[in-house]
């Protein structure tokens, strides 16, 4: 019978409604205004990642996230810690109403000082009972809304073999140190096809470094059905698609032409503050299940729950679980009728 | 003495149709975006209303201080366009949504860095209650000889920040959200407001949204005679700007500093008649730059684009910074714009 995992793919909301779920706003007002020390904002900000991991963990969840709660945005994270690289301008992210910080290259030889991910990822494991998504931004997209100043960096190529090197040596460490599942944020894929012949290449050398973490591509913030094809050789071993731009002939492209690797289904919508109806999730599901009979399927929100306020993200976890059980509800019931009876 | 005016052969469309309506403004207009700091006092008591602890009047009546107190520091520093300050809104949608029926307040988001807001929640059909700004305008309006600019957010971006529980399309919930924009446009019209700023900000968002904003724009200005601004921040217009031209508006209000003057090579790719507010200041950093750093700007700006056309500005509201660094942002700004204003009127360069 088929397993249906359920996982957060990122972002979780860091404050709430609540006076104390609002300290990690009121902590950095106070970083920023120099009135208390980065170590004291670090404590807020490890209570937070707890408080969000174990809101995750509530929901039951198979696996979390950290919540991304240290990251200013998905793209400047990574480049916080690189000299070479200055942080330019805000710009929107996609078609949201968040922001990220434009890197700009500045020196020909850009050079990581530290780690970006792994002492938040060694914090959340040491916490959480429920295995730990890693989640990195992807080079193609790092690549693709970043900037040069200089001539040698404008080209993307570079761009993009720099941020390959760099998010490797994140997996790597990652890996090493125990992660045993890394997920590849790609969202300007979905847009911008231009080099995606590189991004393969990319792929293949990413998927070297992960071994033996389960490697997981996830898109979103963008329509999937025409880009579709070309990711079924991509070196995942799970695909996560968003499922809120184009559901409907997407689903029926992956009908067509069935992945060989575990897919995600983000199917609940981390848009919109509308809990989503269960029924047309349900068929998704189920049609999938009953056409391909899969060993495992996820089933996720579409994107980071970043967008949504504090007690909504809660309740889309929650409503994933409940798909959950109603489809195993559902699968029990259909394999006790396929079954022969004695 | 007053500014020097700007001569009549070099005035820009936008100059004339200020002229139309009464206003002369001297080259390098000297204007705001939209927000300032609010007195910390202010969220204290705003907090205590939320808890039923404080009587509103007593917030309004702050708020009013407040805002006097910004309309006096602009008319000190020698400002040609005032604003409101934006002292009675939490942020730019929010305030909308709770004066328009159908809106639900929603929890909070976030946008970047430390910055939340109440993302509002469309439930019903939506209607107009009363007035949006055009109340409050008509009651600051008269505390200063200035001309002061009516700020609403446009309706792509009340739009594009909600979430969407009602409608079936967007374009339906676009189209009430224009028509209420439209009717605090006429009662602004009314009252004699003769500066409108639309902010746009979702502007850039969509780009295949585009013909649906030029249409929301067409119904906001039609017949209205006074002068728009559209203000956007903070996205990559490049792929609009040539549409963007044909916008009813007269000037666009862009950030500058904090996106490195990308708008440059757009003007110098597809120069634009319209008047541009450009931004000098950087809104997003601590730093406060030195008049001779915002000068430098400035020039840099009119190698490409000529004076008539300019007008000097932070890049977005300073609602973001403490209240002594917005102040200071703002005395810097107005000693380079006059340093500008000076070299241009005697020797037709910065």
């Amino acid at each position: 019978m088929t397993q249906i995992l359920t996982s957060s793919v990122g972002s979780y909301p860091r404050i709430g409604e609540e006076k104390d779920q609002q300290r990690h706003r009121r902590a950095l007002h106070h970083l920023q205004n120099k009135e208390i020390s980065s170590h004291a904002f670090h404590d807020v900000e490890q209570s937070v990642i707890q408080e969000v991991i174990r809101e995750q963990i509530l929901t039951g969840l198979d696996e979390v996230t950290d919540g991304h709660v240290s990251w200013h945005d998905p793209i400047f994270h990574f480049c916080r810690k690189v000299t070479g690289i200055k942080m330019g301008g805000l710009a929107r992210f996609f078609d949201t109403n968040t922001y990220y910080r434009i890197p700009i290259f500045t020196s020909k030889n850009p050079r990581a000082k530290a780690l970006h991910t792994l002492s938040d990822f060694l914090f959340a494991q040491s916490i959480s009972n429920k295995p730990i998504r890693c989640v990195v931004t992807g080079p193609y997209t790092l690549a693709s809304l970043s900037f040069s100043e200089i001539d040698f960096f404008s080209k993307f190529e570079r761009r993009l073999a720099f941020f390959s090197d760099l998010i490797q040596f994140e997996i790597s460490n990652l890996v090493s140190q125990g992660a045993k599942i890394i997920q590849i944020d790609e969202p300007a894929l979905t847009r911008d096809t231009r080099n995606s012949s590189l991004f393969f290449q990319t792929m293949k050398r990413l998927r070297d470094m992960t071994k033996p973490a389960k490697l997981v591509l996830s898109l979103s913030h963008g329509p999937l059905s025409t880009l579709y094809s070309h990711l079924l050789e991509t070196p995942v071993d799970v695909l996560n698609l968003d499922f809120t731009y184009d559901g409907k002939t997407l689903f029926d492209c992956i009908i067509q032409s069935p992945p060989t690797m575990v897919l995600g289904f983000g199917l609940i919508n981390a848009r919109q503050a509308r809990l989503d109806p269960i029924d047309p999730v349900l068929k998704v599901i189920h049609s999938w299940i009953e056409k391909k009979n899969p060993a495992e399927i996820y089933l996720t929100p579409s994107c980071g729950l970043e967008h949504l306020p504090r007690p909504i993200a809660f309740a889309k976890l929650k409503l994933i679980e409940q798909i959950r059980r109603e489809s195993q509800i559902y699968l029990e019931r259909e394999a006790a009728h396929a079954a022969p009876k004695n | 003495m007053p500014p020097p005016k700007t001569k009549s052969n070099l005035l820009s469309a936008g100059q004339k149709k200020l002229a139309t309506l009464g206003l002369s403004m001297p080259i390098l207009t000297l204007t705001s975006v939209g927000s300032f700091p609010k007195p910390t006092e202010i969220k204290e008591i705003k907090y205590r209303v939320q808890k039923g602890f404080q009587k509103v009047s007593e917030l309004e009546r702050k708020e009013s201080m407040s805002v006097e107190y910004w309309i006096r520091e602009q008319e000190k520093l020698g400002f040609d366009v005032l604003v409101d300050g934006e002292i009675n809104r939490s942020d730019l949608v929010s305030f909308f949504a709770e004066k328009i029926r159908g809106f639900e307040m929603g929890g909070l988001v976030r946008c970047y860095g430390n910055r939340y807001y109440r993302k509002p929640v469309i439930k019903e059909k939506l209607e107009k209650k009363g007035s949006l700004i055009a109340d409050s305008w008509r009651v600051f309006q008269r505390s200063t000889h200035k001309p002061l600019k009516a700020v609403l957010t446009g309706p792509y971006t009340l739009l594009d920040w909600s979430f969407n529980e009602f409608y079936s399309s967007r374009e339906s919930a676009l189209n009430d959200l224009t028509n209420i924009i439209r009717k605090e446009v006429e009662a602004l019209s009314h009252i004699g407001a003769k500066i409108i700023q639309i902010d746009e900000p979702a502007l850039s968002s969509r780009p295949d949204e585009f013909a649906l904003i030029a249409e929301a724009f067409r119904k906001i200005t039609h017949k209205i005679p006074s002068y728009f601004i559209l203000h956007h921040c903070y996205g990559d217009i490049g792929p609009i700007w040539s549409k963007m031209q044909n916008l009813p508006v007269d000037n666009f209000d862009l950030d500058t500093t904090n996106s490195d003057f990308a708008i440059l090579k757009l003007i110098m790719k597809h120069p634009t008649k319209k008047d541009l507010t450009l931004g000098f200041i950087d809104c997003h950093t601590h730093e406060v730059e030195s008049p001779q750093a915002v000068y430098d700007r400035i020039k840099r700006v009119l190698k490409v684009l000529p004076a008539s056309q300019l007008w000097v500005a932070p890049d977005c509201g300073l609602r973001t910074r403490e209240y002594t660094e917005a102040q200071q942002k703002l005395v810097s700004l107005q000693k380079a714009t006059l340093k500008a204003r000076e070299g241009v009127i005697r020797r037709g360069r910065c």
